[in-house]
């Protein structure tokens, strides 16, 4: 009986050292934030619907469906200019683009062509005006910056005018390509090459907007 | 009573005496009331103008502006502790020319208000110390890892309840580096964790003033009490 009685009193003893151990630990929080970011990046991709073409024939205005258009693929908001050409200017002085399939416009880089125009079988119409200034005078959304322009560094692309957003894609820049042939036609390249630039830039540490595509160009060209 | 009974009875009492003395370290009481309350240490860490997922660009600043707020009832110890990702990458100059050659970086830069102290040897990283005048952070210690850098700032003074501190630093900024480096879109993680202890009655550091600023060292003692609790 006596040593129940011990056992008991050890068990309060030890219950309250217990309870007095708890209390004598320094008391502590701590919260904690983790803080993401995401590293911003202007990407794009030239999008093509670009069937695979048939072999030029000759003696003949060969028609391809080639859809040229340019989506941002990255997370920020971005101009983004396009090189086309034909690399041999013979294939040039021959060859048109239509962004309507019905109005072709010679693929020549000259401002200076006329507007004469003529109809081919299928109805379509050739314009010996040059498409860049096709699309010049239109005043849309793409434009050219040719060759002899002041603003040396911009010369030679087209360029969409208005910031293309994440996600989104410009219209096509053009749809179709025709091919005049002769009697021995030769395999050809079209080349096309897009390139991008972010909207915002940093200044004095602040995040900044280009006011227009041509003053983004400017400083990235810079 | 016998001689058995009067010892039980002294023991049970000396524990008892004991026993108060113990809560009377964290306690906290009303003697109008009698209300006898428990203390307790909580805090908070506020980053009020951070945006969680926003887009990082070279040298763009943005808000980042930690604080610590004592939720609880006792004075408090506060601390800070921010872990900078690193990685492989070529910084650019101004200029926009390479500054130094490929290597592992700290991929952020901290900048403080007017008056805002550099870590010692670092270059870029710049937070809201101490003056002999006002309350701030102290550098206590940076340690380095693989994958980030982890930086710890005291608190000058003790945390009453209800007080919050001044920020760590007020914005932060990706550096400039080789496009691509680091690949664009990649989430990077700067994590901010804060800690707090009770003001009162630290058996284990000695030489803390009364009131007042604490020493660095006072600081690093603290946090090492700090760290033993997390671990």
């Amino acid at each position: 009986m006596k040593k129940r009685k011990v056992l008991t009193g050890s068990a309060v003893l030890l219950a309250v050292l217990a309870a007095a151990g708890g209390i004598m630990a320094y008391l502590g929080a701590s919260d904690d934030a983790e803080n993401t970011v995401e590293v911003a990046h202007d990407k794009i991709t030239v999008t093509e619907n670009f069937p695979k073409p048939s072999d030029l024939s000759s003696n003949s205005n060969n028609y391809y469906t080639k859809e040229v258009a340019v989506a941002n693929t990255g997370n920020v908001d971005c101009y983004v200019r396009v090189y086309a050409d034909f690399p041999d200017s013979r294939t040039a002085a021959e060859s048109y683009y239509s962004a309507d399939g019905v109005n072709y416009y010679s693929a020549v880089r000259d401002a200076e062509l006329s507007g004469d125009t003529q109809t081919d079988d299928n109805g379509r119409t050739l314009h010996t005006q040059s498409f860049v200034n096709m699309l010049n005078s239109r005043d849309g959304e793409w434009i050219f910056v040719p060759d002899d322009d002041s603003s040396e560094k911009l010369r030679g692309y087209f360029y969409y005018k208005e910031p293309v957003k994440v996600g989104e894609s410009t219209p096509d820049l053009f749809t179709n390509v025709m091919i005049k042939t002769g009697e021995a036609p030769e395999s050809l390249d079209l080349v096309v090459y897009a390139e991008s630039v972010d909207c915002v830039y940093e200044e004095s540490g602040q995040a900044k907007t280009y006011a227009d595509y041509a003053s983004a160009w400017n400083a990235f060209l810079n | 009573m016998d001689k058995k009974k009067l010892i039980a009875a002294a023991a049970a009492g000396s524990l008892l005496v004991l026993c108060s003395l113990a809560v009377a370290y964290f306690t906290d009481y009303d003697t109008k009331n009698n209300v006898f309350t428990v203390g307790n240490v909580s805090l908070e860490l506020n980053e009020e103008h951070f945006t969680d997922g926003q887009l990082a660009r070279a040298d763009v600043k943005l808000d980042k502006d930690p604080t610590v707020k004592n939720t609880g009832v006792n004075d408090e110890f506060v601390f800070l502790e921010v872990k900078v990702p690193k990685g492989e990458i070529t910084l650019l100059g101004s200029d926009g020319k390479p500054s130094a050659a490929k290597s592992l970086q700290e991929l952020f830069s901290f900048f403080g208000g007017s008056g805002a102290q550099t870590v010692s040897g670092s270059d870029n990283f710049a937070y809201n110390s101490s003056t002999s005048s006002s309350d701030g952070w102290v550098f206590l210690e940076k340690t380095s890892a693989e994958k980030e850098d982890t930086y710890v700032f005291g608190y000058s003074s003790a945390l009453s309840s209800g007080d919050e501190t001044i920020s760590l630093f007020d914005k932060f900024a990706l550096r400039k580096f080789i496009e691509e480096e680091i690949e664009g879109g990649t989430k990077l993680k700067i994590p901010v964790n804060a800690y707090g202890i009770q003001a009162d009655s630290l058996d284990g550091v000695s030489g803390l003033p009364e009131s007042g600023s604490l020493s660095e060292q006072n600081l690093r003692d603290i946090f090492e009490i700090c760290r033993n609790k997390q671990n």
